[in-house]
């Protein structure tokens, strides 16, 4: 008895310090949006790529669904249930409810004990690492993607409508004018615009391009402008007047698009990729018109990276990853499977990195050329932000159905001064 | 010890032991989160935050005076209505037709119609987009054929709330058909044949004898269609419309989720859970009350 006690004990102990002596592998969960059409392949091979050059660290992607919103959804049961993601990607609009709302771990924390995070910092093109700063200035996440609005066309209906696929249309009327040409002389749609259920990130591009405001720099309402009047009133006339825009779900006119039954498509240029590879026509892009001759303002989609771990081992880990989807090559490998567009220095122009992806693809032009117009996704602020994106998808929805384009954005004024309060 | 109890408490121990894991599992799972949400529909609070607002009835007086919330009610009651047409009479109707089609016939139909009950509703939202899609979708291009303009399914505030039910009513159609098919075959065929030789045919045999032997059938659907056309219809808002265009989809349901999981107000959709379930409880009380008067079993 007293033999095979001892017996097992040795055992035991064994079986207890054979982990300790095992390498101490950390496991971080990536949480992101990527899904087979945006970008997966891209997101395995960075993670193939740091596990490589990082062997103690292992990383596990997660597919969130529903986009931007279903991953704040998720985020959130998980932060209350006490078991956050390590890494997770927060779109911009949602950048200053997690900056308030959500407990994270800031970037900045990071500059006592790592030698390198200044020329971590400065490795991004200009104006770009403030995304990821609050009001105070202070580093909380890191910006991964960029996106700007770009014209899709389909040069194949340009030439069937009369119009010239080498000369897009540059400002509102022109394109109002083209769409109406492909709608008369095709029978197809002339003009999708990118819409979603829950955010109004390319009517914000159309409005600022306009000179206009949802909220201007100091916090006030400019919903109820001339400005916007004008910017509606436009899209409406194209949907109900002209019959050049169908009104459907964003789903749908990609559908259209992709099926050759609509001749231009308003969308992010994060889409390219997706569009490309399924569009059976020859495919076009060109830059999101302008209002005359006043300066495009477009608001870039995307995301910020945020470590949510409270684990120290966890943070660390999250905070490696990052630097590397920052690095040359992570986004290289970002770029080059999605429509996002390069945030790091000595990329673009770089045969080693990017320069020879960009010679070859010319659809990526429209989007790389308009980089200098982007401005902030604007995020509503306070705690009931979230909710006042609703206002003016319901505006939109109201007015695209025929209602009184003055009324619905005096009614939506009103709303998010109740909200916004 | 336990063998010096009387027969009768020891009857009544093994009864309780036998109960209680289902109490348990009610406890923990029902009452526990039901205690939970009332008392959170009391705060401002958005689930993450360490603190909480404590702020009373706030909650409820501000969903007395939302007209979004009016909506969602006035369209819950809208699903209700036309799904309790669609999918109670249309299945009794159909299942009254079959009676008359040959043995092999009515197999494949019953196939047939009840084939969408297996197709998650995710997957059946997709595919009615197909559907509905005014640009060459298939109502589009069948529409287009006949010279009538395709409607915008989904993008107008109009037809939005039918092309829900629609794609609800498809789902659910079959599951109510087989129940119905399945209540007549516990009807003894003693007594149709009894009424038969008094005189009682066609369409007076259904209403007179045969729809009231089914009334236990139809009284069970009409109260689990109530209950599935709140939840049902979540997936394909959800997927399709979002609730909108202009909150014409949205019901109690999306709205308290949307409330509590997309604007992160957890104490202001608590409340409207809250009142939910009183208003069900009401419901409930008084479906229980009219059953004894309007359901007839065989025992009597």
């Amino acid at each position: 008895m007293r033999k095979s006690l001892v017996l097992f004990l040795v055992i035991a102990m064994v079986g207890i310090a054979f982990p300790a002596l095992a390498e101490d592998v950390v496991t971080i969960e990536y949480w992101h949006i990527n899904s087979a059409t945006l970008g997966a392949k891209a997101v395995e091979e960075s993670i193939a790529r740091f596990e490589e050059l990082n062997p103690h660290i292992k990383v596990i992607g997660r597919f969130q669904e529903g986009d931007y919103g279903g991953l704040l959804n998720n985020l959130q049961t998980a932060i209350a249930a006490g078991n956050p993601p390590a890494v997770a990607q927060v779109g911009y609009n949602f950048r200053l409810f997690a900056f308030e709302q959500l407990p994270h771990k800031p970037i900045a924390d990071f500059a006592a004990i790592d030698p390198e995070y200044d020329d971590f910092i400065n490795s991004f093109i200009d104006g770009i690492v403030e995304l990821g700063q609050d009001a105070d200035g202070l580093q909380r996440a890191i910006p991964l993607a960029i996106s700007v609005p770009v014209l899709y066309y389909n040069a194949d209906l340009f030439r069937a409508a009369g119009l010239d696929p080498d000369n897009p249309p540059q400002t509102w009327d022109d394109l109002r004018a083209a769409a109406k040409a492909i709608k008369d002389n095709t029978g197809e749609f002339g003009l999708g615009i990118q819409v979603q259920p829950n955010n109004n990130w390319l009517l914000q591009s159309m409005i600022e391009s306009n000179g206009g405001w949802i909220l201007d720099p100091t916090g006030a309402i400019g919903v109820n402008s001339p400005e916007v009047i004008e910017v509606f009133e436009m899209w409406q006339a194209m949907a109900i007047e002209d019959g050049s825009l169908p009104v459907v779900t964003d789903a749908e006119q990609e559908q259209a698009f992709m099926g050759g039954r609509l001749g231009m498509y308003l969308k992010t240029s994060a889409a390219m990729k997706t569009i490309a590879n399924q569009a059976g026509f020859e495919l076009r892009t060109g830059q999101f018109p302008a209002w005359g001759d006043k300066e495009r303002r477009l608001a870039s989609g995307g995301n910020a990276l945020f470590i949510f771990a409270t684990d120290e081992k966890q943070q660390q880990a999250g905070y490696e990853f990052i630097k590397f989807l920052s690095s040359k090559e992570g986004q290289t490998i970002w770029v080059e499977d999605t429509g996002y567009l390069p945030l790091v220095k000595g990329v673009q122009d770089d045969p080693k990195y990017l320069a020879t992806y960009f010679a070859e693809n010319p659809l990526t032009k429209a989007a790389l050329d308009q980089l200098p117009s982007a401005v902030a996704w604007l995020p509503f602020p306070g705690p009931r932000g979230l909710e006042a994106e609703q206002v003016l998808v319901e505006a939109r929805e109201a007015i695209l159905n025929g209602a009184d384009v003055a009324k619905e954005l005096a009614n939506a004024e009103n709303r998010l001064n109740r909200i916004l309060r | 010890m336990f063998s010096r109890l009387s027969l009768k408490t020891r009857n009544a121990l093994i009864g309780l032991l036998l109960v209680s894991p289902a109490v348990l599992l009610f406890a923990v799972f029902v009452y526990r989160p039901l205690i939970h949400t009332g008392i959170l529909s009391f705060y401002d609070w958005n689930m993450v935050s360490p603190t909480k607002t404590f702020i009373g009835w706030e909650n409820y007086v501000e969903m007395l005076e939302s007209s979004t919330l009016f909506k969602a009610l006035a369209n819950t009651g809208s699903y209700a209505t036309w799904l309790i047409g669609l999918i109670i009479l249309l299945p009794i109707l159909a299942t009254a037709g079959m009676t008359y089609i040959g043995k092999r016939t009515r197999k494949v139909y019953r196939v047939t119609l009840f084939s969408p009950t297996v197709v998650s509703l995710g997957i059946a939202s997709v595919m009615w987009l197909w559907v509905f899609n005014p640009i060459g979708g298939l109502l589009g291009t069948i529409f287009t054929k006949v010279g009538l303009e395709p409607l915008n399914w989904l993008s107008a505030p109009q037809t939005a709330l039918i092309a829900i039910i629609i794609i609800v009513g498809w789902k659910a159609f079959g599951y109510n058909l087989l129940l119905i098919v399945a209540g007549l075959g516990g009807i003894s065929t003693e007594i149709i044949d009894a009424c038969k030789v008094d005189g009682a045919e066609g369409v007076k045999l259904w209403i007179y004898v045969v729809l009231p032997l089914l009334s236990p059938t139809i009284f069970f659907i009409f109260i689990s269609t109530l209950s599935m056309s709140t939840e049902y219809v979540f997936t394909p808002v959800h997927v399709l419309t979002g609730g909108g265009p202009v909150n014409a989809t949205t019901n109690i349901v999306f709205e308290i989720w949307r409330q509590a999981f997309r604007w992160f107000r957890v104490g202001y959709s608590s409340a409207i859970a809250i009142s939910v379930f009183v208003v069900f409880l009401i419901l409930m009380i008084i479906q229980m009350l009219l059953s004894e008067k309007v359901v007839s079993y065989d025992e009597r």
